[in-house]
């Protein structure tokens, strides 16, 4: 997508609820509807799973059932919509797993309306933004910082990384593929507020 | 089917791919292959795409010293980080407060061969961009006229009875009357279909008398002529598969298949006259044109020959 369109990204009317979205659409959606909830879906999640190994492949897995329906019509409260989507595919996995009773899932209804709003996204502003930023790059691995460090602050291509750490370019790519994901994790699955390092 | 840890990985791997390194034409496509391979691809790479943007505004941080080696220690980045912060906030409210109907010059958006883009305008109204267009928007606050200069466009427009939205193509205009339209202008031909709402197709000069378009209207506009007619919606929104990056073909002769292919770029397609007439049937990825000419060797037994820039389709 071109830049220009980042202007009115704050502007709600694009692709109103229940109309069809393209997968640009579903892609600026997701991004800022969905995303900004994900440190609250990984708390009902964890409270809701017994085997937390499983909770980042149901986290897709509820994302993913989210787009599918989301591209056929965009639903018109997405934190709603979302819980709701986590809280079946639960169920499901349950009576698949026979693992634990139905009545183990929290209620959702009480639960999205126990939620604060509006989510962290919206309310950060710039100054907040950087501070989680740094934080979170603060506790990643050492190498894998230092590459994506290198690479974004820097703007050094993958190969200069690769040169100035001393390290081949496919052990760059594991540590920045790893930096990547973990920070994905820290920015969008945990809570906003600050935290010391583990 | 693969699990979401593997999507996962092979996610991050893209990501890492597209942000560290160069990035070719050939990568995007290899990476558009992927994407368009399952929701969970998607998904899983939106989501770490979206987190190496939200680094981007850590370039914010580079000093102007030229301290490097130790600059991702804690020290240095935290005294950085202050006065820094102030300048991003500033940024930040000069980008929300850019609009497009407040610029003096009309703005030219244009797509490359294969590119698409999508433009929001403040009112609400979208414009999606298919491959090889140009569209110019006027300058001015109450002006919602745009021009196409060529290529095609998809509209979705919000009414406004005060301001009505008007598109120039060449010698003609369209004037929504609150609507989704797409008009499309090849070198010599112009189509609009209207899927929804109503507009008015009109002469920009002379005295041709106006058309009223009603939902699933399209009219062709060739060598001086005007037709009106007809298509039901699956015909329509078969034209629109763009939007999703792909081609629908509903018995499809296979030249206008291979003119529709050869739209959008990568290897060019040639068809032996011979075998034009086939009819095609079926959805196709538009970035994809070897799965297209396979699907077409398999269904007619066509041969194909692919050479390093063009793909013939022969008997």
């Amino acid at each position: 997508m071109a830049e220009t369109t980042d202007t009115t990204r704050d502007d709600a009317g694009h692709s109103r609820p229940g109309e069809a979205m393209n997968a640009p659409e579903l892609e600026a959606w997701f991004v800022r509807e969905v995303l900004p909830l994900e440190a609250a879906l990984m708390q009902f999640l964890q409270h809701n799973w017994r085997n937390q190994a499983d909770i980042a492949d149901i986290r897709q897995d509820v994302y993913e059932r989210v787009c599918l329906a989301a591209q056929d019509a965009r639903p018109d409260n997405a934190k709603a919509f979302l819980f709701r989507t986590a809280r079946n595919l639960l169920i499901d996995r349950i009576r698949r797993e026979h693992v634990v009773p139905i009545e183990a899932v929290e209620d959702v209804d009480a639960l999205s309306l126990a939620m604060e709003e509006p989510g962290p996204e919206r309310s950060a502003i710039a100054r907040d933004e950087l501070r989680r930023l740094q934080a979170a790059l603060d506790r990643l691995p050492p190498r894998a910082r230092e590459a994506i460090v290198l690479g974004r602050i820097e703007g050094l291509q993958g190969n200069e990384i690769a040169q100035r750490m001393g390290i081949t370019e496919g052990v760059v790519s594991r540590h920045l593929a790893s930096g990547i994901s973990a920070l994905a994790d820290m920015l969008y699955g945990e809570d906003s507020k600050p935290r010391r390092k583990p | 089917m693969t699990s979401q840890t593997d999507i996962a990985a092979q996610a991050a791997e893209w990501a890492q791919r597209r942000h560290f390194w160069n990035w070719s034409q050939t990568d995007q496509t290899e990476l558009d292959t992927w994407l368009a391979q399952s929701m969970a691809h998607r998904v899983a790479y939106w989501r770490l795409n979206a987190t190496v943007e939200r680094t981007d505004r850590l370039t914010a941080l580079k000093p102007s010293v030229p301290d490097r080696t130790r600059f991702w220690q804690r020290r240095s980045w935290t005294m950085t980080f202050r006065a820094v912060a102030a300048l991003v906030a500033i940024a930040a409210l000069g980008a929300a407060a850019t609009d497009y109907f407040s610029r003096p010059a009309p703005q030219v958006f244009a797509t490359t061969i294969g590119g698409r883009e999508v433009i929001r305008l403040k009112d609400g109204s979208q414009i999606e961009l298919n491959t090889d267009t140009v569209l110019k928007i006027a300058s001015g606050t109450a002006a919602r006229a745009v021009t196409l200069e060529k290529g095609e466009a998809y509209f979705q427009i919000r009414h406004d009875a005060d301001h009505p939205f008007s598109v120039t193509v060449g010698n003609h205009r369209v004037v929504d009357l609150g609507t989704r339209f797409l008009i499309r202008k090849d070198d010599n031909a112009l189509q609009v279909s209207l899927l929804e709402g109503r507009a008015r197709f009109d002469a920009v000069a002379g005295d041709a008398a106006p058309i009223d378009m009603k939902p699933g209207d399209v009219v062709l506009a060739k060598n001086g002529k005007i037709d009106l007619t007809r298509k039901p919606e699956r015909a329509i929104a078969s034209e629109l598969g763009w939007r999703n990056g792909v081609i629908v073909f509903d018995s499809t002769k296979l030249s206008d298949a291979v003119a529709e292919f050869n739209r959008y770029g990568g290897k060019k397609l040639v068809v032996d006259p011979k075998t034009a007439k086939l009819k095609i049937e079926g959805t196709f990825q538009l970035n994809n044109v070897e799965a297209f000419a396979d699907a077409v060797q398999v269904a007619f037994g066509l041969h194909i020959e692919t050479k390093q820039d063009e793909i013939r389709i022969s008997h």
